[in-house]
């Protein structure tokens, strides 16, 4: 990437600081933007605002910035609304929402520009006290960004249309629930021109990437069990990839021990997991660049694939993969709608065992996990 | 071994002197049969170690009877009871004739063996002259004094009711009996034909009783004078070496043996067309020395034998020898059968063939064997003179150069019907097999032909890996042919495979014709030979392969849809439409594009694709080789490779 990773790595801290660190205070608009003056600022960094007003329990600050000299960054935010404000015995402050109105923070190579950052279920005290208070266990309940610009120095923009965040089912200060998603990431192709995927994504006619990402899930921390409702990506005019599945034996709790991400690891098991690829343009593009690199047609490409993959399971000698992945896969390639893989075995399978048979056999791994796949439907 | 010879040499000699017609020098001058039988006797009588006597003699006339006639000798009885002659003539100035010769019964004994002759009878006996002088020193030529005088013998018929010949060795008793035992045609040193049967021997052992019964003893057109000629000296004419039939045929029918739990049963036994011719050299001198010259070193002896060795064998040829309808029966062995054993045409020059027909042996539990026919021959032997040096290099103890010619070349196998099975397997079957070679330069046969046609193999004897691939398919056996047939044209140094085929019944088959270039006479000489820039010389002047598929397509595509449940004909047409993409990704694009149309052919049904290559000019294998290594598909372009599509023939 052309990007400088020090550049972006402070905006993001800066960012945060706005999104997550202020404190809060009571209905007075001065105060209330003193203490996200006071959050932000801190070491080099200053930040100042122009105005502060109320009206109707809405504070409205405008003329917000930020600026760390020694570190070349800036950062404004043309108007913070801050929605029924409540101020905090312990200091802070909680609000129904707060929006961040068409800020950007710069450094020496890279701009990141918003319109609107809204934070739902705003809290701003350290997060350690919140439990302790009998408040709020988390700081915020959404996120939802609209319209960020990422601006890399010598590349295109990188474009966000949207990013949300939901956390739910919190218990002692941890959200069980969580679901994030953006929406609308446009990736120009020159910012990272010495990728093999980029370059293949290029000759397969794309100037650009349009991109939707989502992850959404919940834990049942009684079970010790995931349950990865969707992990997402959707490349506009390409391909929609859904993976979601059930995931046991995960006691969160070893994470704070030493050793326990190997021990959770170790413990983990799979339950089922289900692998969705919608084709909306990627099988059809690869099919035009291959076809016209050899010559061909593209429809022969793809019953050439299908003809070869065909013999390819054949010769594996595995029945039960040839019937469980054969059809399907030879139906998408003569016909690339969607294609399913589905793994629901009778027993859990260890996750370290999977990893073991992708290694060394991964042949025999659609029937451990009594793999079905479909397609087209 | 000399020695040996020498020794029964001589004892033959004492037998013939015993047995055979005495001299009857005293009895040209009698004028009746009476005075010529007492004669005979008279001059047996005279004869060393030898007392004759007789009871009685009367007659009248050509007509006279001898009773209680006792020959004895060393060891040896002779008893003849009686003897009846009529017709007699003596014949000047030293002959005699009988126009009937009979003894009722011949007893023969000695202290190991014993002979009875029952019903002797010889009609018109001519008997000119049967005087003859043994010469020790020279004991073949001796003989063939005896053999000259008897030539002149004449006998219309000579009859024997029977023949017994006992022998007594280890307390046990064994007995020869020929029953009705007649020679017909007794004349000029030739006979017309012998005949006697049944023969039964009786011979037991510890281990119980041997039998052998001969229905009929048969031979016919014997000719003493082609066999003496060969060892007269006086006769050899320079550059003769034309064969002579000594035996025209013989023939022993319906012959059993039989031993505890085993009896073996024999058709027939026929030998024909016994033939001899001269030696190069005459070699009897040399041999009389070796069998009477008490002096000679076991080298000199050696050396003797070796030089005339090959003179010994070359005379000796054979038209034929089959035995038939040979039959086994024995608790251990269910059927045995072999309908015929035959060697034909062998002598010195070489054997025409030796062959076997109608084998059928199960042996329970372990398996069987099944042949129809099985020959081989064709084989030339080296030149009489290539031989002497061989032996003359053994003898000398030397290193053997030029090996190659001393190598009998072979002209043929054939084998047909063969089927072969170890018990609880399926059988291995080849319907024909058969390798022809000629021409050949050494070691090296210049043309010929290797063809299996109908060799079936049980998939179990494959390799596992192999005949579960082949059992996918819906194969459990093989039923294959393969050809391969070759020549070599000095003029033009080229080596034509013709043709060189694999075929798979109900799969396809390949066959592939070439010519190479720049084989030369050199090369078939002398393989270590062969240099670097003889091999530069060598090239690829045209090829073909021709591959027919008859199934192996339509089974490949069924049984690799069938995996996903794909209608066969669907991902057939598919495969064959996908098959430009999976070309052009393996090899040069235009090359893949160049081909496509005929493979996609090719394969779309049953049918025959000829690949041929046919450049301009001879391509040198040297640049082949390289173009190989380095791109194999430049190769298409290099020899002009064309591809076309046809029906199965």
């Amino acid at each position: 990437m052309r990007g400088s990773a020090r550049g972006i790595s402070q905006i993001v801290v800066v960012g945060s600081i706005l999104l997550l660190g202020s404190p809060a205070v009571a209905a007075d608009p001065v105060a209330i933007a003193d203490e996200i003056v006071a959050a932000v600022a801190g070491g080099t960094r200053i930040a100042t605002y122009e105005i502060a007003t109320e009206a109707n329990d809405v504070v409205t600050i405008t003329g917000f910035a930020i600026a760390d000299e020694p570190n070349g960054a800036f950062g404004e935010i043309a108007e913070i609304i801050v929605v029924n404000p409540v101020i905090r015995e312990q200091g802070g402050f909680v609000a129904q929402s707060m929006l961040l109105i068409d800020g950007n923070i710069t450094d020496e190579a890279n701009v990141l520009r918003w319109d609107v950052v809204e934070l739902v279920d705003f809290v701003v005290p350290p997060v350690a006290d919140l439990a302790a208070e009998g408040g709020p266990e988390i700081p915020l309940t959404a996120l939802d960004i609209r319209h960020v610009v990422f601006d890399p120095p010598q590349a295109n923009d990188v474009v966000i249309e949207g990013v949300t965040l939901q956390l739910g089912d919190v218990i002692e200060g941890v959200p069980y629930s969580v679901a994030i998603s953006l929406t609308g990431i446009e990736v120009p192709m020159d910012i990272a021109d010495n990728s093999d995927a980029f370059s293949i994504l290029q000759s397969m006619g794309f100037a650009s990437l349009v991109m939707d990402f989502n992850i959404a899930g919940t834990f049942d921390s009684e079970s010790d069990t995931l349950f990865a409702e969707s992990i997402g990506i959707n490349i506009r005019e390409f391909g929609f990839l859904d993976i979601s599945g059930v995931f046991s034996g995960l006691p969160l709790g070893l994470l704070q021990e030493p050793g326990g991400v190997e021990e959770l690891l170790a413990s983990a098991m799979v339950e089922s997991v289900r692998i969705r690829f919608e084709n909306n343009g990627a099988m059809d593009a690869f099919m035009r660049v291959q076809a016209e690199l050899t010559g061909v047609l593209p429809q022969e490409v793809a019953f050439g694939l299908a003809a070869a993959f065909q013999i390819f399971l054949r010769t594996l000698e595995n029945p039960t993969l040839e019937q469980q992945v054969g059809a399907a896969v030879g139906a998408f390639l003569r016909d690339p709608q969607t294609i399913t893989l589905i793994a629901e075995p009778d027993e859990p399978v260890p996750l370290l065992e999977i990893v073991g048979l992708i290694v060394s056999a991964p042949t025999i791994l659609p029937i451990v996990l009594d793999l079905v796949v479909t397609a087209n439907d | 071994m000399l020695k040996q010879i020498r020794r029964h040499g001589a004892a033959a000699l004492m037998f013939c002197g015993m047995v055979a017609p005495p001299a009857t020098s005293s009895a040209q001058d009698a004028d009746t049969a009476t005075a010529a039988l007492a004669e005979w006797v008279a001059a047996m009588d005279v004869l060393p170690e030898i007392e004759a006597n007789y009871d009685t003699l009367t007659g009248n006339g050509d007509r006279a009877v001898l009773s209680g006639l006792v020959i004895l000798g060393a060891e040896i009885e002779i008893v003849f009871e009686p003897i009846t002659v009529a017709g007699y003539d003596n014949l000047p100035p030293t002959g005699l004739a009988f126009g009937s010769f009979s003894v009722d019964r011949i007893q023969g004994r000695t202290p190991t063996a014993e002979i009875n002759i029952i019903d002797l009878s010889i009609d018109n006996l001519v008997v000119p002259e049967t005087g003859f002088v043994f010469d020790a020193d020279r004991p073949i030529s001796s003989i063939l004094d005896i053999w000259g005088s008897s030539s002149q013998i004449s006998i219309d018929e000579l009859a024997m009711g029977r023949i017994d010949i006992g022998q007594f060795a280890g307390g046990l008793n064994s007995v020869v009996s020929y029953h009705n035992y007649i020679i017909r045609g007794w004349a000029d040193g030739r006979i017309e034909s012998t005949h006697a049967g049944p023969l039964v021997m009786e011979s037991p052992s510890p281990d119980g009783l041997f039998v052998m019964t001969v229905d009929e003893l048969v031979s016919e057109d014997i000719d003493f004078n082609a066999l003496v000629r060969v060892f007269d000296p006086v006769a050899y004419k320079a550059g003769d070496r034309d064969w002579r039939s000594v035996l025209g045929h013989a023939e022993y029918s319906n012959i059993i043996l039989a031993a505890p739990n085993i009896q073996m049963r024999i058709r027939a036994i026929e030998l024909d067309d016994f033939e001899m011719r001269l030696a190069a050299e005459p070699f009897t001198p040399v041999l009389e020395r070796l069998l009477s010259d008490p002096d000679l070193s076991s080298r000199e002896a050696d050396s003797l034998m070796q030089q005339i060795l090959i003179d010994l064998i070359s005379p000796w040829g054979l038209g034929g020898f089959s035995i038939q309808g040979l039959d086994i029966y024995a608790d251990e062995i269910d059927r045995f059968h072999i309908g015929e054993f035959r060697i034909q045409q062998v002598s010195l020059d070489g054997l025409g063939e030796i062959g076997l027909s109608d084998v059928d042996i199960v042996v329970g539990g372990d398996g069987y064997l099944k042949l129809d026919h099985f020959a081989l021959g064709g084989i030339t032997l080296p030149p009489e003179e290539t031989l002497e040096m061989l032996i003359a290099n053994i003898a000398a103890g030397g290193e053997q150069n030029n090996v190659e010619q001393f190598i009998p070349a072979l002209g043929f196998i054939e084998i047909g019907g063969f089927e072969f099975a170890v018990a609880g397997t399926l059988p291995v079957t080849i319907d024909r097999m058969l390798v022809t070679s000629g021409g050949y330069i050494g070691l090296v046969p210049t043309e010929g032909l290797l063809e299996f046609r109908g060799l079936v193999l049980p998939l179990t004897l494959i390799d596992g890996e192999i005949r579960r691939v082949l059992n996918q398919l819906g194969y459990t056996e093989l039923v294959s042919e393969f050809g391969l047939s070759w020549s070599w044209d000095e003029a033009t140094e080229t080596l034509l495979i013709d043709e060189l085929r694999f075929a798979v019944a109900d799969a396809g088959s390949i066959a592939v014709r070439v010519e190479l270039g720049g084989i030369t006479r050199a090369m078939m000489e002398n393989s270590d030979a062969i240099s670097e820039v003889a091999l530069l010389g060598l090239t690829l002047n045209w090829a073909e392969i021709v591959v027919t598929d008859e199934a192996v397509a339509d089974r490949l595509f069924q049984w690799t849809a069938e995996g996903t449940d794909t209608p066969p004909e669907q991902y057939r047409d598919e495969f064959i439409r996908g098959l430009p993409f999976l070309l052009a990704i393996t090899m040069d694009r235009t090359i893949a594009a160049a081909i496509s149309p005929a493979l996609q052919e090719f394969l779309r049904a049953p049918s025959t694709l000829t690949i041929s290559a046919r450049p301009d000019e001879p391509v040198p294998l040297i640049l082949l080789a390289a173009s190989a290594d380095e791109s194999p598909f430049s190769l298409l372009e290099i020899l002009q490779v064309d591809l076309a599509v046809g029906p199965v023939d």
